[in-house]
């Protein structure tokens, strides 16, 4: 995807080349045709080159209102009690095989609650209201 | 050799959450309980159970093994799992990897935190009004029954599987 841009007015002055303070613009001068380049990594949308073209050719708009770009899509794993998103299945693998065991999938409240139930069957007593503890 | 270790009673806990804002007081400066490496869970649904849960400083800590930064080591001194802050990039893998959930994670500073026993001195120990979290030498435990209560809470897993 290109993020800068010129219209048609464009005719090729080199003005927004010389007065880029970043070095982001080049043009490449082969046999019968001139070629303008951008580099993004090197642009720092200063707008320099928007202000300053004569032919009021650059588009400019693209770089301060760029939308976002998908860069990968991954499963998604979830808190088996509650939902809760939790990590990507490739982060679950790396977590189990350092571990070398299957991590349960919950997240940090159902970890506790999960050992809670445990508790429940080692102190019934305090489980059913109006016990006798305390 | 003494290793004082952080034992909590969950028959003497009745869910007040000092532990809870003590510890997030003295880490962090405010009561925020989400800001606590001790979490109390129990009431709702689970009538007069409440059950403190904090870091175990594990032998062989998972959260550790999981670090792929190296910034959680052992202190063989006061017998803790320590987190670097300066190290940690907050991938969250100690997070999820921790089997206790005891692990929280700092969203504002991009770091994972955990109890850290507070240097020897734990806040929540004295917070606790009603004995229910004491910081004793774990040599004084009496470790018969303590392996029976693990090996009867492990089965009890299990079978929750």
């Amino acid at each position: 995807m290109s993020f800068f841009n010129v219209n048609n007015n464009c005719n090729g002055c080199l003005s927004c080349v010389q007065n880029c303070p970043a070095n982001a613009l080049s043009y490449r001068d082969e046999e019968n045709k001139r070629t303008l380049l951008h580099n993004m990594s090197l642009c720092a949308r200063c707008g320099n080159c928007w202000r300053i073209c004569p032919q009021k050719a650059v588009q400019f708009e693209g770089i301060l209102n760029g939308s976002w770009d998908t860069v990968t899509t991954m499963e998604l794993v979830h808190c088996m009690v509650c939902g809760e998103p939790l990590y990507t299945d490739t982060f679950k693998h790396a977590l189990s095989g350092k571990v070398d065991y299957e991590v349960a999938t919950l997240c940090p409240l159902h970890k506790k609650t999960f050992s809670l139930d445990a508790w429940k069957h080692l102190a019934s007593d305090q489980v059913e209201e109006g016990g006798n503890q305390r | 050799m003494k290793m004082n270790i952080l034992s909590t009673n969950p028959r003497k806990c009745d869910g007040c959450g000092d532990c809870e804002s003590a510890c997030a007081e003295k880490h962090s400066g405010i009561k925020d309980k989400s800001r606590a490496r001790i979490h109390v869970v129990g009431g709702n649904g689970h009538g007069r159970l409440f059950v403190p849960f904090t870091c175990r400083q594990c032998d062989d800590p998972p959260c550790m093994s999981v670090c792929q930064n190296s910034a959680i080591y052992k202190d063989e001194v006061l017998h803790r799992v320590v987190i670097d802050p300066n190290k940690c990039v907050g991938c969250k893998m100690c997070f999820s990897a921790c089997p206790f959930g005891a692990i929280g994670f700092d969203a504002t500073r991009g770091y994972a935190f955990k109890c850290d026993l507070c240097e020897g001195d734990p806040e929540c120990v004295r917070a606790c009004g009603k004995e229910a979290i004491t910081y004793i030498d774990g040599h004084e435990l009496k470790t018969a029954r303590l392996n029976e209560s693990a090996s009867k809470h492990y089965a009890i897993l299990r079978n929750m599987i």
